[in-house]
């Protein structure tokens, strides 16, 4: 009888602890999601900026941008894994391209203190949100493998627990080019 | 590494030190009298820098020969001593001398050999060692990078920088700083040191006798460069021994206990192999060891083949290299005009300070100014 109750609540206490750590995968995985957000929102925030330092030297660009820019509420609003918001984060990336390598086309540009600012300040930008995707994407590894192992498997059935997806955006892990 | 230490004040425990006001002035402008600004920076190819480097070579080695010479003569008249001394002594004592004139003769000349040693062989070796650092080794290394100074003998902000790089907790006792390097390396502005740091523990035997022993915290080569990228938490990067010897089980042991660093674990086999990381942000520790970066640091750690370990604090980073290699000692007896005598000691210069290009510190394209 007494191995019987030792047992159960051995198994409660198991439980307990099993559920716990899943919760806190997720939330692990769920406050990395909210770095990326706040990440790609601080982006999106400099490109007024960058619209108009470069204005009079990069007319074709800085229009492409604009264009982009004014997707920035709808954007937002969108789910962050969501197809749309994806697409609309590569569609900024892609129209960002230009301006990292502008300084070599654009030797006005160089001389531009304001703009070498906004440069340092994308890169550093596209450098934290390179980082904090690959935290999300670490957090969801330690997440899914936990859902997915035995006992937490059970554990994660019975509370539906359920696999997140992995983070995929433009790959902004690229070397950033030397402004010099 | 000379084996002269400097006792700290108050044995070390009441050493007041401001780890954070120090690092705040190192990174703000102007840099602390240390970081001298020039205008030029990077580091010169060997060979611009080896034509006016071997002319200044032959003054000095006319200096070194001067003073071997003096090393060798005086190892002669040690001999010399040492023979007459010892026939005196056994001639005195076979012809029945009373002993007090047989003592007084020994020990006489056991003077005149200790005199000989310290005038003619250990001062050479001495004067050429400062000669050598002053006269050699200081331009040369203003050739290889025009923007660092060079001081042979210690240099205490060596020690604020250690202590605020957080890696040895343990409290030091003794210390010895030698061969500080400081100023910029291309973008970045840098400090390194030969460092021994040592703490003291005393055990007392069953006759009530008490011996102190000595052990070793850090001894290797610490630098403290301005990293390129802002960051505000701590981060650090541990040689990873758990893993290493116990393998996955190994990470169970690495979970930091009690402690607000978080294990971050990251995508890079290698790194990972090599390296633990613990910090207090998951995010921030990602941002300062991006993809580029790991490869880098395993490749330092390949490069000097010893337990490198980092850490980031205060918008800096910190390195430690516990390697045995003692860099820039001369020997009294080696030509310094012998075939690859320049080359060598100019490697051990751009092995120290090519660490910034090797962890592209000085790609200075983010926000931080």
């Amino acid at each position: 009888m007494y191995v019987v109750i030792g047992f159960l609540i051995f198994v409660f206490f198991a439980m307990l602890f099993i559920y716990n750590s899943l919760v806190s995968y997720r939330n692990m995985a769920d406050s990395a999601a909210s770095t990326i957000e706040v990440m790609l929102k601080k982006r999106w925030d400099l490109i007024p900026n960058l619209v108009a330092a470069t204005k009079g030297y990069m007319e074709h660009e800085s229009t492409v941008l604009a264009k982009i820019a004014s997707m920035r509420s709808t954007a937002l609003s969108m789910p962050l894994q969501s197809s749309e918001r994806i697409e609309s984060e590569q569609q900024l990336s892609s129209a960002l391209s230009p301006f990292r390598i502008a300084v070599e086309s654009y030797p006005d540009l160089k001389a531009s203190d304001s703009f070498m600012k906004l440069q340092g300040a994308l890169n550093e930008c596209e450098e934290q949100i390179s980082a904090a995707r690959r935290a999300f994407n670490a957090a969801v590894l330690q997440y899914n493998n936990s859902v997915e192992m035995f006992p937490h498997s059970v554990i994660a059935t019975w509370f539906d627990f359920k696999r997140k997806a992995f983070f995929e955006i433009a790959d902004s892990d690229r070397e950033v080019p030397s402004v010099k | 590494m000379r084996h002269r230490t400097t006792r700290l004040a108050h044995g070390g425990k009441s050493y007041r030190f401001d780890a954070f006001d120090r690092v705040r002035q190192l990174n703000s402008f102007p840099f602390s009298p240390l970081l001298v600004q020039l205008e030029k920076s990077s580091m010169r190819s060997i060979e611009e820098a080896l034509p006016t480097l071997k002319r200044n070579v032959s003054g000095l080695e006319s200096k070194r020969l001067a003073l071997w010479k003096t090393r060798k003569s005086g190892m002669l008249w040690v001999a010399i001593a040492l023979a007459v001394g010892a026939a005196g002594v056994v001639t005195g004592l076979a012809l029945g001398a009373p002993l007090f004139i047989v003592g007084l003769l020994g020990v006489t000349a056991l003077i005149a050999i200790g005199l000989i040693a310290h005038f003619a062989i250990s001062l050479p070796a001495k004067s050429y060692r400062t000669i050598f650092k002053s006269q050699f080794i200081e331009p040369l290394i203003s050739s290889v990078a025009e923007q660092v100074r060079y001081e042979p003998e210690g240099q205490l902000d060596m020690l604020d920088q250690y202590r605020a790089s957080e890696l040895f907790t343990s409290t030091i006792d003794r210390y010895h700083i030698e061969d500080t390097i400081y100023g910029k390396v291309g973008e970045t502005d840098l400090m390194l040191s030969e460092m021994h740091t040592e703490y003291k523990t005393t055990s007392t035997d069953s006759k009530g006798q008490t011996t102190t022993h000595w052990h070793t915290i850090f001894k290797g080569i610490f630098i403290s460069a301005d990293f390129h990228k802002e960051f505000r938490g701590s981060t650090f990067v541990r040689a990873d021994v758990a893993e290493k010897t116990f393998g996955v089980m190994g990470r169970l042991l690495q979970k930091p206990v009690f402690s607000s660093l978080q294990l971050v674990q990251l995508e890079d086999p290698d790194f990972e192999r090599e390296f633990v990381v613990k910090a207090s942000n998951q995010v921030e520790a990602r941002f300062i060891l991006s993809t580029s970066m790991m490869q880098r640091m395993v490749e330092l750690k390949k490069k000097f083949a010893c337990h490198v370990e980092f850490s980031f604090l205060h918008s800096r980073m910190f390195i430690a290299i516990p390697t045995k290699k003692n860099f820039f000692e001369p020997k009294l007896s080696e030509n310094l005009l012998a075939p690859g005598m320049l080359e060598r000691y100019l490697e051990e210069i751009r092995l120290l300070l090519g660490v910034t290009e090797d962890l592209g510190l000085n790609v200075r394209v983010w926000g931080k100014q």
